[in-house]
Parts: C-alpha cells; structure tokens; sequence
C-alpha cells in the first residue's frame, strides 16, 4: 500500500505548524554551505549527505501541495510530487543525519537542517518505519524507565560496590543516597553511567561530600538513566511519556534541584524544552546541571585537586547537545583544566565542535557502523589525532559509545571517558586525593 | 572449526553474540582471535568467569571496577588485557548481550 497519503498530510501540516519549520521550507538558495561544514559529508561527498539534498525530501513535496509557483511551475520551483521509490530510502536519509546543527550556524538563512531531519523522523515513526534499534530503545525506556533495562537491583548492587570503592580509595564512608525523600538535589545520570562507568558518578557523590551535603541528595533506585530516545525518533509523544517519570520522580522526592548528569540531550529536553516549555506546568524545582554546579564551585575555591593524578595528555570532546543547544561550552574545560596536568583543546571546538558521528540516536545504531566510523566519525578522529591526548572526555554516553568505536576501529590507544570521572580521580578530601595509581 | 560463529547471525552488527545461550568456552577463543585479544590467558579467564556470575545474578555486565576489585586486578591491567573496554571488550566476549541505547 503505498504511504502518498499519509505523507503528503504530514507534510502539508507543516503549514499550519510551528513557524521557523514553515519558513524553512520556503527558504534555501541551494548555496551548498551547509554541505561544506557538514561532518557527513566531510566524511563522503556523495550529494545525498549534502544537507540541502536531504531536506528538499520534504521541501519538494511541501512546495508541490501547499504553494502556488509549486502548483503551478513545479520542479522549476523547487517542486515535485510524493514518489514511492524514494520514499523507501527516507529511513536511509534521515538517519544519516546526525542532528548536530553545525549547518545551522553557517546557514545564511538560519536553516536548522536537524529539525527537517527530526520531522522525516516523525513521518517514518507515524508509519511503523523507525530502525529496529531505535524501537527497542525507546520502548525498553518507557517499559522500565531507563533505556539499558537495568533493574533497581542492579542499581543498588552496583551503588552499594561504589560506596566500598570510596572507602578503599579515601579511607572515609561517602555515600551515594537512593531514595532519599526531602533532600535539594535528585541525580540523573545518564545511562549506563552508574552500571558501566561509574567513575563520574564518584566524582559527583565526592563532591557532595566536600561541600557538607552528602545527606542532602539522593538518586532513584527505579529512574537512573535520562536518555530520552523520543528526542531522536521524532516522536514527542514518547519524549513527553519518557520525560514524566522523573518529573513525577522529583516531585515525590521533594528536592528543589533536578540535578542533570553529563548526558547533553536529556539535560536539553529537561532544561530546554520541558522546564522553558512548561510541558508539566509550574514545576516546585529548577533544572541545573552537575557540569555548571562543579565549576561554580570550583571558581569559588571550595574544591581543590591533586592534578598529578592525571597526567596525560586529555582532550574534551563538545557533544553537540550541550555546546550547540545548551550553551555549556566552558564549564567542562574548567574542570578539566582542574583536574588533569595536561588539557588540550581541539579546534575548532565549542559551540562550533564537529560532531562525534553518532548524535541524533545514530551512536546506537550497529546496522550503520561503517558509516559511523568511516563517514560520519571521520573528521572527529582526525581532530583528536591531531590534539595528541590518551583520553577524551565527553559529556555524553552517545558520544562516548561512537568514539569507543572509533577508537577500537581505528586501532587508537586512546582512552575515552566523563569529565567528572578526571574530578574522581585527583580531588582532594581531608587534604587527600583517592589512593589509588592504577589507572591508565 | 567455528561451528557458533560460522552460523549467519550468530553475532550482531557490534560482534556480540546474539544468543547468550551459545556462548562456550571455544566460542570466547574464537571471539577472542577477531577481536585481536587471541591466545587467552588465564587473566582474561579470570574476568570473563567473574562477568558470566555477576550477569546471572544481576541481569547486567559488572562496572570495571567491581572487576577489579573481586578479580584482584587493577583496573589498568583490566584495560590492557581489554583494550576496548568493559562493555565493548569483556562482555562482549563473555557473551553478555550488547547493552541497548547508549551504552
């Protein structure tokens, strides 16, 4: 059967929806800057990784049904029907984008590709026609709340091991609360961050711990992951199912702060579009995240590190979430210039980083893995050639899975890792950092 | 030779075994030969046991340091001896499944 009719109505409600998408589809002078700034088509410069292309999926049929030069003059305009051979390899397109919105800076007209991306997205997910993996994820959040599926048993097994770890590394008890009800700040990791890499949230429990507060946060036993999937398949009803949780979560807890974890897409859906969207109305706490909340402290003088507990060389990878949407850009960098002997900024990087490869959800996707590696995440590999570190830190578990695998595919001895997991390692508590020389 | 591996679909797109069930001593060698970890020593035994126990009781992969802790290893010498990492480089050839979303 085919999907013209769905798709056409899709399209044509751009029309009647919000307006910075109506005007993209009017504008686009086909200049070809957006291509050239582009970590895809860096990687291949085949015209279906040229942005402009990729939008004019949707533009063509938007101009075709809802303007009248489309109407009438038809591709002279820009215009051209809904064509079903193209429409089976929109899941191809749209998913080798990776939302990084570095077009959009460059963009003479402002044109957010990401967010033409995230509506083809939207039409593939009303159709059943979102990648297998993408599904599972976002259903395995909305099923147990966090994306990995981990168990509250899990995560207690794995909270109780790190408060042993901290007594082995400092000689004192520092706790990491759970469920601890009318305390200021509920922690939101991202995922896998307690499971796998627990090293950051050591670092966010120990600096509790120097600053007296060690009884005045808590995290949730059922709701530890902040990954919101929704966000990359388009679907907002999703994003808004995966989102409530946590915010009910808050709220049963009592606490004045959602204290975000180093994940760059929850902490914008939660700050950018939940808390400035007043998706849940009044909220009784603010959105922070741990990266500004340590840096503030660290600016204040009420942290203090042993740097030579890093030694080698560390870069920062910008994930594109927080740099580009959030505007946490100089926070990591103070913590890293903190904390380790020896940081090196890549360049170009902030708010004009290239991308890891594997924003918008793709880092999940193991069907495109060569793409990832041999297209999209080529230019961030040549970036972190040239630094000379042994360990990038970023921000993000969507970033740190692909540079992972850039790393393993690339044959780099590079470790990659969270920032506060460099805080981890040299903060000093009683006038000690953590006894501990074996890591690499 | 490979009688696991050899099957189409055994492993997914990330090299970890689709089917828990399969896993076998010989299937870790053979694992361990296309991940450039080959011949295994009795280190790499020591941890993948240890990851294979804590994923039965628990439902999910050990964090590195719990493996270093019960295995008596440093985390360094984990990471030498798995240059990929925990997820990528122990589980995998413990043949825990691929963890879904980020991870």
């Amino acid at each position: 059967m085919s999907n013209e009719t769905d798709v056409v109505k899709e399209i044509s409600a751009i029309k009647k929806g919000p307006k910075v998408l109506k005007l993209y589809m009017d504008m686009c002078a086909k200049c070809g800057t957006c291509a050239t700034v582009c970590p895809v088509y860096y990687g291949d410069d085949d015209a279906k990784y040229n942005p402009a292309n990729r939008s004019d999926l949707i533009r063509k049929i938007y101009k075709k049904h809802n303007t009248a030069t489309g109407k009438v003059l038809g591709s002279l305009a820009g215009a051209e029907d809904y064509n079903e051979e193209e429409f089976k390899e929109w899941e191809e397109h749209f998913y080798s984008c990776t939302g990084c919105r570095r077009c959009a800076a460059y963009c003479p007209f402002g044109i957010d590709n990401s967010v033409i991306t995230r509506k083809g997205r939207a039409i593939l997910d009303k159709l059943g026609m979102t990648p297998e993996t993408m599904q599972n994820v976002v259903q395995i959040s909305l099923d147990t709340g966090n994306t990995d599926g981990a168990s509250p048993t899990a995560l207690k097994a794995a909270v109780e091991f790190l408060e042993e770890e901290m007594h082995d590394e400092h000689g004192i008890d520092i706790k990491i609360p759970l469920d601890k009800e009318g305390v200021d700040y509920f922690y939101v990791p991202p995922s896998g961050d307690v499971l796998v890499n627990p090293e950051a949230t050591t670092g966010i429990a120990k600096v509790f711990h120097v600053m007296g507060l060690a009884d005045n946060w808590t995290m949730s036993s059922t709701l530890f992951d902040g990954a919101n999937y929704g966000l990359f398949t388009g679907n907002d009803g999703h994003m808004k199912a995966d989102n409530k949780p946590y915010v009910e979560e808050a709220k049963r807890l009592g606490v004045k702060y959602m204290f975000m974890g180093e994940c760059g897409h929850a902490y914008r859906i939660m700050k950018m579009m939940m808390e400035a969207g007043g998706w849940w109305g009044d909220l009784p706490f603010k959105v922070i995240n741990c990266m500004q909340w340590t840096t503030e402290l660290i600016k204040k003088g009420k942290l203090q590190f042993d740097k030579s507990k890093n030694p080698l060389p560390v870069t920062y990878h910008d994930p594109c979430n927080f740099a580009k949407s959030c505007e946490i850009v100089e926070e990591p960098r103070v913590i890293l210039q903190a904390t380790c002997q020896d940081y090196r900024d890549m360049y170009p990087h902030g708010a004009d980083n290239w991308c890891c490869g594997g924003g918008g959800g793709l880092s999940a996707m193991d069907d495109i893995r060569d793409f990832r590696m041999e297209v999209s995440g080529k230019k961030k590999m040549d970036q972190i050639r040239a630094t000379g570190a042994r360990y990038v830190a970023a921000a993000c578990s969507n970033c740190k899975r692909q540079l992972g695998q850039l790393m393993e595919h690339y044959k780099e001895d590079i470790a990659v890792g969270g920032v506060h997991d460099m805080l981890s390692r040299s903060i000093l508590i009683n006038g000690k950092a953590a006894e501990r020389v074996d890591y690499d | 030779m490979e009688p696991v591996l050899s099957q189409p679909g055994s492993l997914d797109e990330d090299g970890f075994l689709v089917e828990m069930s399969t896993w076998s001593r010989d299937v870790a060698e053979e694992l361990a030969v296309r991940n450039d970890l080959a011949p295994l020593t009795e280190d790499h035994w020591l941890i993948i046991d240890y990851v294979r126990k804590y994923y039965v009781v628990h439902g999910h992969g050990p964090p590195i340091v719990k493996i270093a802790k019960e295995t008596g290893m440093s985390s360094e010498r984990i990471c030498t001896l798995f240059p990929c990492g925990v997820g990528r480089g122990c589980y995998r050839l413990a043949g825990l499944p691929r963890p879904s979303g980020c991870l």
